[in-house]
């Protein structure tokens, strides 16, 4: 009906408009085509239920078309363009070339919004759910708390510590918050030097691994303290000495003899001089301590010791000796030992083809051994030291407990002493897939001293951490029976805030007894020769400002070693658990602080800031309390913006645990985070509670 | 009832189109008036649906964070409720004294245009008693309120309410932590586009998921206070003894917690876009303000009650989604149904907030404050096309880097100093036209207790928590006045403008209406 008008109308109205750039091709508009449109129109028109804007302009051009009113009305009122009429606009915008780019932006905003579909799947379907809570072992929650028994406690009055002694401080330790003991050595020793007492001895001299060394008692007071340590909810472990025995021990005594038809000859790592005579050492391996590692036996064979020429090596690739090994494993397992620490894991294997080890540094000179004229420092040990065999060994080791445990139900935890690089020490957690040790003792942590600052903790945690293999458990470690005391290497000032850290790192920490009063080294330090028992890390534990520090009674004998004589002067247990600040109730309150928290025990690790002056980090999970760690390694005063470096950190927080010689802030209060000041060496906790984000 | 009554509504929303298409096809100079067909009931119906959208199954939280206690959340739900029904009243007074579509648009252009204004009182209507507004600057507030409102508050208020959907639809996937951003960032982006797919499909369709999302969130908040009365019958009352245990001293998380519970609130002006097709509007406006405000506000008092009777407070905060846990606890089995229904909610607020910009849109392109093509109508579907994709675009952009809590911010401190300016226009013109007919007339203590209140809360979380996004948003109003001078003092268009608009045109099959 009004088709036939309707191409004039348009036509004219777009020639008004001006609007030259729309008219590609539009002279040959036909009638045909806008009647199809029309009809197209309407076809919509009737089909849609709510339709009212299209019939009426509709009308609208009908009634210009007659001419009432003038077609480019819009236009001659100025203003802003108002955009083409509906009807021209159906013509061009139905033609192939305006439809199909219509459908190509379609199918473009399909595709893309499929895909986002598709990725919204994939991404509910793969995402790692709500994290479970991981289970953590018990040797995972646990605060290690090494002791070196004769300095613990004398309970006998012979001036020598021993496991009774141990045992009566339990309900002590217990109170600490330390949930497992770490024994030194107690197994009997040798008395290779004649006219000494075995307490002066290497405690790693020993003639019987299956037993306990006089001194501290027998088996049945060790009976008694596992029992009472395992009745505290408490684990105990002992050391491990796999690489060596006494030169006393009967195996040695036996392999020395003939070496023809001799059990026990392959026990130990025999073989025959170099030159013509058969007097020369058989390579230029160097013992630890004294000169070259070969000792000639009375039949010219040489036999191999890395430590003293009294400590012969053990030959691990002896069938034999491993059956001993574990039999002493299985023998300890049986009266509840809840695991064990290797010692000198690192020296268990020596290359089978005896090949020199490399000299790399010539210019160190060492003059009392004839013969070889570089010391045991001058030698890169490719071949007597972190062998690829030793992580074979600890493997088969740690198969060995994990049989034991699964039949007694419960984990045995294996650690171990490491010498070299960070490689080498995270593949004593298992190499190519096989489980080794569950965590080799952090020596990275005893590396800091007095004048480390934030940054050198900073730089030992993180190098550390991007080392550890993936589902590895980390380790703290403050000190051992062989390197400085903590008090000792930090200073009473650093002690603190890096007794914070390593108790509230993801990890467990390992502390040596006498680190939660400061204990230090004696002085003037005891004149001990290699090999011997007295070292400056050793001293008696001063438990009082009593008669020998509390050590043991008041008519008994001196105690080994010298008292360290600042017990008069706070540095005991019992002056410490009496002053809130002290160093003891700061341990205390960090050790009930970490107990049972899940953020601790499994929570994320999230660093903040880390600089010269302080180290912080959060521990937080899902659902549960957050807490932010802030400690002041440096001398002066630091102010730092923590709120906002992470999401859930507050703006202000309450005070769990504060630490330091100068505090600004107390435990209950609440301390500002945006932001922290804190006092010189001042370390603090604070939590805030989980806010669950609901949108 | 209900149900008819707000799609009865949702067609309104596209009346005055209607009207001038209806002008033309008569033919004659004059246009025809806008036919008056909401009633009182249809009137508060759309109040509380468009209030009632996310707010309550997010806000009990916060609140409850802020305040510290039981007794205190509800007294400040009832004290949000108390000052937005203040609020409308001073809009109520506007809308009957300007009787006019467009909300705070049309009182701002009403209150600063003063020729316009002799125009309208002489009886023009409002498109026709408008120029362009060349050469002056008695536009501006209405200008920046267009601005503002289509390039901040709508699309923030579309992201928000689609986030909240995006939330609750990928939560049941990570019941016991937070679901990661990424998910739930995508999750919205796909629902975004099928509600913007809807609403450029179907008048119709979207009108319809209205109406069904309009139900569901009714039945959820039936369905939590029954079963809150129920825990309460039964003697479960511990939480509301010592009501006032743990309130806090600070004022500041006061305020904040009275934020949270305002966003519950928001919508409470919606009936002012739609004045002209309002029944008798002079009396029927006033009361659906007085009746669907304190209903709204009663049904959230009590929604709050079925929270508390069933989970405690401490519960409550640890909880990700409160509705959720809610569920949880009461429907055993069927505890599937509050996700479900606060997904239907938020769809449904979405698909709203979606629906009602191209309204805005439409006003604001009338009166040619934006690029006209914003307000065209695609061919056959009739449906608001590219202010559709516009909001979309904007809001798409806007969950890219959000935090939600930066976007509430954003949405609070633009719409409530909007609030401000308009309560501020009815003082002004108090004094500037004090023998104007006021068919209903609001006690002078209100608009001054509202804009108080709006500038706190425009001022106090800049002041509480200064972000460096309340620095984007005043630099952005301030590009308003940097768009203004150019564009519409000065009246310069571009040609290009044209070559674009009719690319626009052709590829989306767009058309303009009206005038």
């Amino acid at each position: 009906m009004e088709s036939s008008g309707i191409p004039t109308i348009t036509s004219g109205s777009m020639q008004k408009d001006g609007t030259q750039w729309i008219g590609e091709g539009m002279t040959g508009q036909t009638v045909g085509e806008s009647k199809y449109d029309e009809a197209q129109v309407q076809q919509k028109r009737d089909a849609s239920v709510v339709d009212f804007a299209l019939p009426s302009s509709r009308r609208a051009s009908r009634k210009s078309f007659s001419g009432k009113q003038d077609p480019s009305r819009s236009i001659s009122e100025g203003g802003p363009y108002r955009g083409m009429g509906k009807e021209e606009l159906l013509r061009f915008s139905n033609r192939p070339f305006w439809r199909n780019l219509r459908y190509i932006c379609m199918s473009i905003v399909l595709t893309g919004w499929l895909a986002l579909l598709i990725t919204v799947v994939a991404i509910v379907l793969t995402y790692p759910q709500c994290r479970e809570a991981e289970t953590r072992d018990w040797w995972q929650k646990t605060v290690i708390y090494r002791v070196y028994v004769p300095s613990f406690l004398d309970s006998n009055c012979d001036g020598i510590g021993d496991l009774e002694g141990v045992r009566r401080n339990l309900d002590y330790l217990h109170d600490l918050g330390v949930n497992t003991i770490a024994l030194s050595p107690i197994y009997p020793l040798g008395s290779a030097k004649p006219g000494l007492n075995s307490i002066h001895l290497s405690d790693t001299h020993i003639v019987n691994h299956t037993d306990i060394d006089p001194i501290y008692g027998d088996l049945e007071d060790f009976g008694k303290l596992v029992n009472y340590t395992h009745e505290l909810g408490m684990h105990i472990t002992l050391d491990f000495i796999p690489n060596h025995t006494s030169d006393e021990h009967p195996w040695f005594k036996e392999s020395k003899k003939d070496a023809k038809e001799n059990w026990y000859r392959s026990y130990y790592v025999w073989v025959k001089g170099l030159d013509a005579n058969q007097l020369q050492v058989p390579n230029n391996w160097k013992s630890v301590y004294e000169c070259s590692a070969w000792k000639m036996n009375i039949d010219n064979a040489f036999y191999l010791h890395q430590f003293m020429e009294s400590q012969p090596d053990l030959n691990l690739r002896s069938e034999k000796v491993r059956d001993e090994l574990k039999d002493i494993l299985k023998f300890w397992l049986d009266l509840g030992v809840d695991g064990f620490y290797i010692r000198d894991s690192n020296f268990l294997f020596e290359d089978y083809d005896f090949r020199d080890d490399i000299l790399a540094l010539d210019n160190l000179t060492q003059v009392e051994c004839p013969g070889l004229e570089h010391p045991h420092e001058a030698y890169e040990h490719l071949h007597t030291q972190g062998l690829s065999e030793n992580f074979d060994m600890l493997a088969h080791w740690r198969a060995f407990l994990d049989d034991y445990g699964e039949k007694t139900n419960q984990y045995k935890i294996l650690l171990a002493d490491v010498d070299g690089s960070y490689t080498n020490f995270m593949d004593y957690y298992g190499l190519f897939n096989r489980d080794g040790v569950d965590f080799p003792l952090n020596k990275f942590s005893l590396d800091l001293e007095k004048s480390s600052d934030g940054l050198g903790v900073a730089k030992m945690v993180k190098t550390y951490m991007a080392n550890l293999p993936s589902k590895r458990w980390p380790n703290w470690m403050s000190g051992d029976d062989r390197s400085p005391r903590l008090a000792d290497r930090l200073g009473d000032d650093l002690a603190k805030p890096y007794l914070m850290m390593s108790m509230l790192l993801p990890g467990t920490p390992y502390f040596y007894y006498g680190d939660e009063i400061g204990l230090r080294a004696n002085t003037p330090a005891p004149s001990g020769a290699n090999g011997l028992r007295e070292k400056p890390m050793r001293g008696p534990m001063l438990w009082a400002n009593t008669s020998h520090a509390g050590f043991s009674d008041r008519f008994c004998p001196d105690a080994w070693m010298p008292l360290n004589n600042q017990y008069t002067n706070g540095m005991n247990v019992q002056f410490q658990k009496d002053d809130p600040t002290s160093l003891w109730n700061l341990f205390r309150n960090l050790t009930r602080l970490r107990q049972g928290k899940p953020s601790f025990e499994y929570g994320d690790y999230i660093p903040l800031v880390h600089d010269d002056e302080v180290f912080s980090f959060v521990r937080e999970f899902d659902g549960e309390k957050g807490y932010l760690v802030a400690l002041n390694f440096a001398s002066q005063p630091a102010t730092k913006q923590l709120h906002g470096l992470h999401k859930t950190v507050p703006g202000s927080a309450k005070v769990e645990v504060v630490g330091g010689t100068q505090v600004l802030h107390h435990k209950g209060g609440s301390a500002g985070l945006d932001p922290l000041k804190l006092m010189p060496y001042e370390g603090i906790v604070v939590s805030w509670d989980y806010e669950a984000k609901e949108l | 009832m209900r149900l008819e009554f707000s799609l009865r509504i949702l067609a309104k929303l596209k009346m005055p189109l209607k009207q001038m298409d209806d002008s033309k096809m008569g033919g004659q100079s004059e246009r025809v008036e806008l036919k008056r067909d909401v009633g009182l009931m249809s009137g508060i119906a759309l109040i509380i649906g468009t209030m009632i959208g996310s707010g309550i199954f997010i806000s009990p939280k916060g609140m409850l964070e802020g305040s510290g206690s039981v007794g205190l959340t509800l007294i400040l739900w009832v004290l949000c409720g108390l000052l937005v029904t203040m609020g409308a009243l001073v809009y109520a007074e506007l809308g009957t004294m300007v009787p006019e579509s467009g909300g705070e648009h049309a009182y701002l252009m009403f209150t600063f245009d003063k020729v316009r204004r002799r125009r309208l009182k002489a009886g023009a209507d409002a498109g026709a008693a408008s120029d362009s507004g060349k050469g002056s600057l008695v536009r501006v507030p209405a200008f920046l309120y267009d601005w503002v409102a289509l390039f901040i508050i709508r699309p923030t208020m579309f992201a928000i309410m689609a986030l909240a959907l995006g939330t609750y639809a990928v939560k049941p996937f990570y019941p016991d932590c937070d679901p990661p951003d990424m998910a739930v960032k995508l999750t919205t982006a796909v629902a975004m586009c099928i509600i913007a797919f809807i609403n450029c499909l179907s008048v119709k369709a979207a009108t319809y998921v209205q109406n069904i999302t309009t139900f569901t969130k009714l039945l959820a908040l039936v369905i939590i206070s029954i079963g809150g009365i129920v825990m309460l019958a039964k003697g479960n009352t511990e939480n509301f003894e010592d009501g006032f245990q743990g309130t806090t001293s600070e004022a500041g998380t006061v305020a904040i917690a009275f934020y949270n519970g305002l966003w519950a609130f928001d919508g409470w002006n919606s009936l002012n876009f739609i004045t002209e097709e309002l029944k008798d509007p002079t009396k029927n406006l006033p009361r659906a303000i007085m009746i669907g405000i304190p209903l709204t506000t009663l049904a959230y008092v009590l929604a709050n009650i079925g929270y508390l009777a069933v989970m405690t407070k401490e519960e409550i905060m640890i909880s990700h989604a409160v509705a959720v846990t809610w569920g949880d606890r009461m429907l055993g089995v069927m505890s599937w149904l509050i996700p479900c229904f606060v997904v239907a909610s938020t769809f449904g607020s979405s698909n709203g907030c979606l629906f009602a910009s191209g309204r805005l849109t439409f006003s604001a392109g009338r009166e040619g404050h934006f690029p006209k093509v914003l307000s065209f109508l695609r061919i056959g579907s009739n449906t608001p096309v590219p202010a559709v994709l516009f909001t979309l675009m904007l809001s798409l952009c806007l969950i890219i880097p959000g935090d939600l809590s930066t976007l509430i911010d954003f949405f609070s401190f633009a719409s409530w100093l909007f609030y401000g300016l308009t309560t501020a226009s009815l003082l002004i013109l108090r004094v500037t036209e004090p023998n104007m007919h006021r068919p209903y007339k609001v006690p002078l203590p209100v608009p001054i207790i509202v804009l108080l209140a709006s500038i706190y809360l425009v001022i106090a979380p800049i002041v509480q928590n200064p972000g460096v996004q309340f620095v984007y948003a005043v630099i952005f109003i301030l590009a308003g006045l940097v768009v203004y001078v150019p564009f519409i003092y000065n009246g310069i268009h571009f040609k290009f403008v044209d070559t674009i608009t009719i690319i626009i045109q052709k590829l989306l099959q767009l058309a303009p209406t009206g005038q």
